[in-house]
């Protein structure tokens, strides 16, 4: 039994409705994270709170819809499988989520089979229909430019091209990615530093700004 | 929460449906799990071996199921146990609704004043008695009132200085002990003695259960309640601040409706802006 990873200990019926309650009026926060992976009214305020912005972390890394679909619904799946073990010091539930996302599409096709051998995974690329698909091309369209900015990196150190891309591409703030990253925010804001410095020249010498790196503190 | 409403049918939709299906498999799956736990082992908090010990000095013996045992300065209680934590703060879980006075006796000698009252089965206090007030927590928040329900211990109330509950979290931040060491050595309430103004009394109510309507809101409208069969209760918490009036006991309201229910719960929630402690997770800031 020592050996299980922490699960939260049973909350009452109740007390699990009163944090539906919580849920609905600000969200799922710190507070309510680790029950996504065991009460479905939970999950799906979550899910409400995070899908669009989940698509569009995936979109714009993949041009694929049928991967994208695949890879929004792995990114919930793992989110699911690890919220139990969640704690509050890594992060509020968004940087939490997006540091799952970038593992996520980081290990696309080679965690999948790791992960649950013999057990049916849900498939999201299933799911879409002729709609969804013109929805989603749509959405991968718009992203275009992001995937081109995000070729731009490659030569950025890892670190930094990470920092860069969560700020600059995902829009969250600095101390978010820095939370989703792992990194130490002053680190972070160092390597944020360096890499559109970098960027701004490589851009310059291309002789095309296309993309505005938008300052933020 | 500012995500637009979708048409039915469509692919987030359905990814939705799958996804709280497979949710509510584990849930249920976690729930098994924890009965069968709860059957066969000792409670997590007797694990901590040489942290625990009781408000009088008494040492604790060996208590197969431990749903209840010994507690209190001398007078001996089967309804509560009081572990008193590393840093000196103490920790009460109520297994049962008895003994009130014992209760009292136990939270006066941590620094808290209070009125406990239990009733019998289906029983409620006429409301209201005192004027509801809040009181600052040792997690560096405010409570106002909460209701805990369940098997016991379903009140657990943690009483330590916002130092003393620092330095239990912080052991938790290290690793030195598991959420669920955490979560058990700060109560679903954690108030801290100081944080209590000088006429703020702590008032406690409740009676063994589930109270019809209560089993409703658990089980929904068919469903036994099962999870102990030792049978649970149902407490109210709340701060008053000046006077308390003693309890008139008053049947407790007949059960409606889930959906009636559910809608009197959030209103009263939405009412006290009410914060909904959820005993799985460590609430509070990265670092109080």
């Amino acid at each position: 039994m020592e050996s299980q990873p922490a699960l939260p200990s049973p909350p009452s019926a109740l007390s699990r409705r009163l944090s539906v309650v919580a849920a609905r009026e600000r969200g799922v926060g710190a507070e309510q994270l680790r029950l996504i992976g065991v009460d479905p009214d939970i999950f799906e305020i979550f899910y409400r709170e995070h899908v669009e912005a989940v698509q569009r972390f995936v979109v714009r890394r993949v041009g694929d819809r049928e991967r994208a679909a695949d890879l929004t619904t792995e990114i919930f799946l793992a989110a699911v499988d690890s919220a139990h073990g969640y704690r509050p010091r890594r992060g509020a539930p968004r940087p939490w989520l997006f540091g799952i996302a970038r593992a996520v599409v980081a290990n696309d096709g080679r965690q999948r089979d790791r992960q649950r051998v013999g057990e049916e995974r849900l498939r999201g690329g299933a799911l879409l229909d002729e709609d969804d698909a013109a929805r989603l091309d749509e959405r991968i369209d718009a992203a275009a430019r992001s995937r081109q900015l995000y070729r731009a990196m490659d030569r950025l150190p890892r670190r930094e091209r990470t920092i860069l891309e969560l700020v600059a591409i995902d829009e969250l703030s600095l101390k978010e990615a820095a939370a989703a990253a792992g990194m130490h925010p002053a680190t972070a804001r160092v390597r944020l530093h360096r890499a559109r410095r970098k960027l701004r020249t490589e851009l310059e010498t291309t002789a095309t700004r296309p993309i505005l790196i938008k300052e933020q503190q | 929460m500012t995500q637009q409403r979708k048409p039915d049918d469509n692919f987030e939709e359905r990814l939705l449906t799958r996804l709280k299906a497979e949710v509510a498999e584990r849930g249920a799956a976690a729930a098994r799990r924890e009965a069968e736990e709860a059957s066969t082992a000792a409670p997590a908090w007797r694990r901590r071996g040489p942290r625990l010990a009781l408000g009088g000095g008494v040492a604790l013996a060996a208590v197969a199921t431990a749903l209840a045992v010994n507690a209190g300065s001398g007078s001996s209680s089967r309804a509560f146990a009081v572990e008193v934590q590393d840093g000196g703060g103490v920790t009460i879980r109520v297994y049962s609704p008895e003994d009130a006075p014992g209760l009292e006796a136990a939270l006066a000698e941590a620094g808290i004043r209070s009125q406990v009252t239990w009733l019998p089965a289906g029983m409620t206090c006429r409301e209201p008695r005192y004027t509801p007030s809040t009181a600052k927590t040792a997690m560096g928040g405010s409570i106002g009132g909460m209701t805990m329900a369940g098997p016991g211990p379903a009140m657990t109330i943690g009483v330590m200085t916002a130092e003393q509950y620092r330095e239990i979290f912080e052991e938790y931040q290290r690793g030195d002990i598991s959420g669920d060491e955490f979560v058990s050595s700060t109560g679903n309430v954690t108030l801290d003695p100081t944080g209590l103004g000088p006429d703020q009394s702590v008032v406690i109510s409740g009676a063994p259960g589930p109270s019809p309507d209560l089993s409703v809101i658990v089980n929904g409208p068919t469903g036994p309640y099962t999870v102990d069969p030792e049978g649970g209760y149902e407490a109210n918490f709340g701060i008053a601040e000046g006077p308390v009036e003693p309890c008139e006991s008053v049947e407790a309201p007949p059960g409606g409706s889930l959906e009636e229910m559910n809608r009197v719960i959030e209103e009263e929630a939405a009412e006290r802006g009410i914060n909904a402690t959820t005993p799985g997770a460590p609430s509070g800031q990265d670092s109080p």
